[in-house]
């Protein structure tokens, strides 16, 4: 019996190792493909086809039936623009201006990837919703407590997060992310 | 047992276990989550999802797209995809049934507004005048967004969307 147990305890361990590395593998095979935009995070691995059964598992647990960039840009943020992740009770003011592609939107999701209810039923803006000023700059503001056209919900739970998505981004658009002017996400007040 | 042997055991437990997740994730995810077809909706069928809302369980959906799904098998033949495409966004991305892509048809690539598409295999005969997608194995997905861009035009657009068709090539 106890040298059954030991069996077991060693076999434990080897899953362990076999399962441990195979994350590590997947993590390193994903980080250099890892982007950030101020509070804006992607990753270009999403809707690629890849190259071997690792990059296969670090595709499909990143960006499970995404499309390529050519179709399509995904950016989330779960922070402000000073890196402080988004708190309860407190509001936020998304900026910027009118993103370059054929549709894009700002989607707050809770910490279980679930949309926010909200009385109004709007669950996001963007191209198709958003009011542009004379400069062509949208302002808009999110928190738990949020009603109007001008505002969006956050959850009043941890882990919020919003989305920002481009479909068929202007061309070149996709090769030089780094150059576009991504929302501000400017905390305004809190509690 | 000695400390070889148990040495042999953690590592080719290991191996074994680093292997098989290897190749069952993929497969695991595809068939909880991605090849899952819409309620109502069986293999090579077309399925169809009501604009996403708060609580339908849907994991990350945007909240402007209708999204359907015909869940494929080609092995006994080609599957064809029929559907009109509006005037708005709208895209059918297929994945193999280990979650690769493996095409992508938006209605910019559509200007007479019709998809008609024959998924099949390598070697599969496949009728004249109709897009040919190869899919690398028999079974995996077609997915669909149509953009609801004013909630005043989800109507219409399902009623659209629900003339498509998916099914074996008569």
């Amino acid at each position: 019996m106890r040298r059954a147990l030991g069996a077991l305890g060693w076999i434990l361990l080897g899953v362990a190792l076999g399962l441990g590395s195979l994350a590590a593998v997947v993590w390193a095979i994903a980080a250099p493909y890892e982007e950030h935009y101020g509070p804006w995070y992607g990753t270009a691995i999403v809707g690629r086809v890849p190259r071997n059964p690792w990059e296969r598992v670090a595709t499909a647990t990143r960006g499970l039936v995404g499309l390529p960039r050519t179709e399509t840009v995904y950016l989330e943020a779960s922070t402000d623009e000073d890196g402080r992740p988004f708190a309860l009770g407190c509001a936020y003011r998304f900026s910027g201006p009118a993103l370059p592609a054929r549709w894009w939107s700002l989607t707050p999701y809770d910490a279980h990837w679930d949309l926010i209810p909200n009385p109004d039923g709007v669950y996001s803006v963007g191209s198709h919703n958003v009011t542009l000023d004379d400069h062509g700059r949208f302002a808009l503001r999110m928190h738990a407590g949020a009603a109007g056209p001008a505002e969006l919900p956050l959850d009043d739970e941890p882990g919020t997060f919003v989305v920002l998505r481009l479909y068929h981004p202007e061309p070149g658009v996709a090769e030089r992310l780094a150059e576009i002017e991504w929302p501000r996400i400017a905390r305004e007040n809190c509690p | 047992m000695s400390w070889r042997a148990r040495i042999a055991l953690v590592l080719s437990v290991a191996l074994a276990s680093h292997v098989a997740a290897l190749l069952l994730v993929p497969r695991a995810m595809f068939e909880s989550v991605v090849g899952k077809p819409f309620e109502g909706a069986g293999t090579n069928q077309l399925g169809h999802r009501e604009l996403p809302k708060p609580g339908m369980g849907a994991w990350g959906p945007s909240p402007d797209l209708l999204y359907s799904k015909c869940r494929y098998d080609v092995s006994a033949g080609p599957v064809r995809v029929e559907t009109p495409v509006p005037d708005g966004y709208w895209s059918m991305s297929v994945y193999a049934d280990n979650t690769d892509l493996v095409a992508v048809v938006n209605d910019q690539e559509l200007p007479e507004h019709r998809l008609d598409a024959v998924l099949a295999l390598d070697g599969q005969p496949t009728p004249e005048g109709v897009r040919v997608i190869r899919v690398p194995s028999p079974r995996g997905v077609a997915f669909f967004r149509t953009l609801v861009s004013d909630p005043a035009q989800e109507a219409s657009l399902d009623a659209l969307r629900r003339q498509g068709s998916c099914g074996p090539v008569s």
